[in-house]
This record gives C-alpha cells, structure tokens and sequence, in this order.
C-alpha cells in the first residue's frame, strides 16, 4: 500500500513546476511517516491537491472545456447536413480543419514562445482572452455568410422543390 | 509588518504553531497534527510562505535509517515578527481573517465564538 501511494506521488509530482519539484520531494518523504492506512491514504490526495494547485490544473482543465464546448457549437452549427453537392465533404473538412488550427494554433504558439516572451498579468491575460474569443466569434458569423450567400446566390442545393424550379428558371 | 487580514485563518493557525517554538525545525506531519490541516491545505500554505520568506526550509542533515529525509520548516525573523503580530492581533479581537475558518482550526486558535 505505502508503495502504491509513493509510487502514485512519484508519478503525480513529476507535473510540478520545476521550481516546486522540491516540495514534491518534501511531500514524499513525509508519506512513510504518516500512520498506515485512511491517514496516508488521505495524506497523498492532499498531496495531489497541491499539483492540481501548482500546475493551474482546473484552470487549465476549465479552458480546455471552454474550447471543447465552443468547438462543439460551432461545427453543430456549421456541419452541413448533406447534400449531392460534391464539395460538401470539403466543406466539412475545412469546418474541421479552421476549428483544430484556431483551437492548437494559439496554445502551440505559446509553448514555442512564437511570438516572444508571454506577459502576465490580468491585462495581458484579458487582451489575449478577448482576442481569443473574438477570433472564435468570426466562425459562426462566417458560417451564416456563407449560408445566406450559398442560398441567396449559390447552387441552391438545400433549396426547396419550388425554389429550384424558380433557381433555375 | 503584514496585517493579519492578509492571512487566511489556516495560515495564522502555520504561523502560530510554528511560533510555539520558533527555533526549532518542524517537519510537515508534526504542524499537520499540530495545526489540524489536511495535507492539501498545509503544503500550499508553506509553499507561499517560504515564497514570501516567511519561512526558511531545510533537509535534515544526516540520512535516518530505512526511510527518506525530511523537509524541515522554522519561521524566519520576518515571519516570526509577523506570526507574533498576526495571533496578538486575532487574540485581542482586533481583526478577522479571510477565508473560510474550519471549526478545527478557530477552536486551536482560541477563535470559537469569534467573528
């Protein structure tokens, strides 16, 4: 049991920052001093309260669903029903592809320091925020452009009967 | 000096218990038993305060037999300054803490029936 719970510490500490990789080894080396049993056991959970914390774990996760969610809205709103129009597939990959890039290409960005160093801060954290959620805006606005153009000037493939009739009359 | 209101009640309650005995070394379980804090709540809390240099820490100096060394705490002087200041002033009254305050830790402290 005691080494299940040091082994589950090794592996958990590893997320911490490199700065903090001394507590974690503090924290292990409590571990075997702990009494055996609930006490430990509740011991190694606060331990793994303390990487949640020092990594920004639930922010982090909260961003991740954020994007998810966002993601999930927008290919349901964009996703083309299907139709005998040969590009739809294109047009469903594309929707895929713009969604990975804008989802990857920002966090891909950071952690290569693409564009320089990252200020902190609640500023810089508010300006790169609003311009994220601004750049996911664009999508479901160009998404109805496209809609209403492709109905009002396109194949009117997704036209009714009669619509068609007059499309192409 | 910090004011005590810049402490959470989990803190003062490290603080204090560190303050008992200000030249000795203590290591993580023995201020958990002491304080009453779970894990989780008194490494966060030792992480900010060596950050802030309220407390220094140091491994123990020889190797103990069949087991690993232990990371021990003791306040510095500013942190013992501040300890002093913190629980002086929560025992006249005279301020509040932030935060939650867990039943456990006010009755250690001597808050029970304080606001």
């Amino acid at each position: 049991m005691t080494r299940a719970l040091a082994l589950l510490w090794r592996l958990a500490s590893r997320a911490l920052p490199a700065r903090r990789r001394e507590w974690g080894e503090a924290f292990g080396a409590e571990i075997e001093h702990v009494r055996p049993g609930r006490a430990r056991v509740t011991w190694v959970i606060g331990g793994l309260r303390l990487v949640v914390a020092e990594t920004h774990l639930a922010t982090k996760l909260a961003y991740v669903g954020i994007v998810v969610a966002s993601a999930a809205g927008i290919l349901g709103y964009g996703w083309h029903s299907g139709s005998g129009n040969p590009a739809m597939p294109i047009h469903r990959v594309a929707l895929i592809v713009t969604m990975t890039m804008l989802a990857v290409v920002p966090w891909l960005s950071r952690r290569i320091r693409a564009f320089g160093p990252i200020a902190e801060g609640r500023a810089p954290r508010l300006v790169r925020g609003f311009a994220f959620a601004a750049m996911w805006a664009v999508l479901p606005v160009a998404i109805y452009v496209g809609n209403y153009s492709e109905r009002r000037f396109g194949t009117c493939a997704d036209c009714t009967v009669p619509e068609r009739a007059q499309w192409h009359s | 000096v910090a004011d005590a209101r810049n402490f959470s009640v989990q803190t003062v309650a490290v603080l204090a218990a560190l303050c008992a005995e200000p030249v000795e070394w203590r290591h993580g379980y023995e201020i958990a038993k002491q304080t009453g804090l779970k894990s989780g709540t008194l490494y966060p809390i030792l992480v900010r305060l060596a950050d802030r240099e309220l407390v220094e820490a140091t491994w123990e100096a020889e190797q103990p037999v069949g087991r690993p060394r232990r990371h021990l705490y003791r306040l510095t002087a500013t942190g013992l300054a501040e300890a002093e200041a913190a629980s002086a002033a929560l025992a006249a009254g005279e301020v509040t803490t932030r935060g939650r305050q867990p039943r456990g830790v006010r009755h250690r402290l001597g808050l029970e029936g304080a606001r």
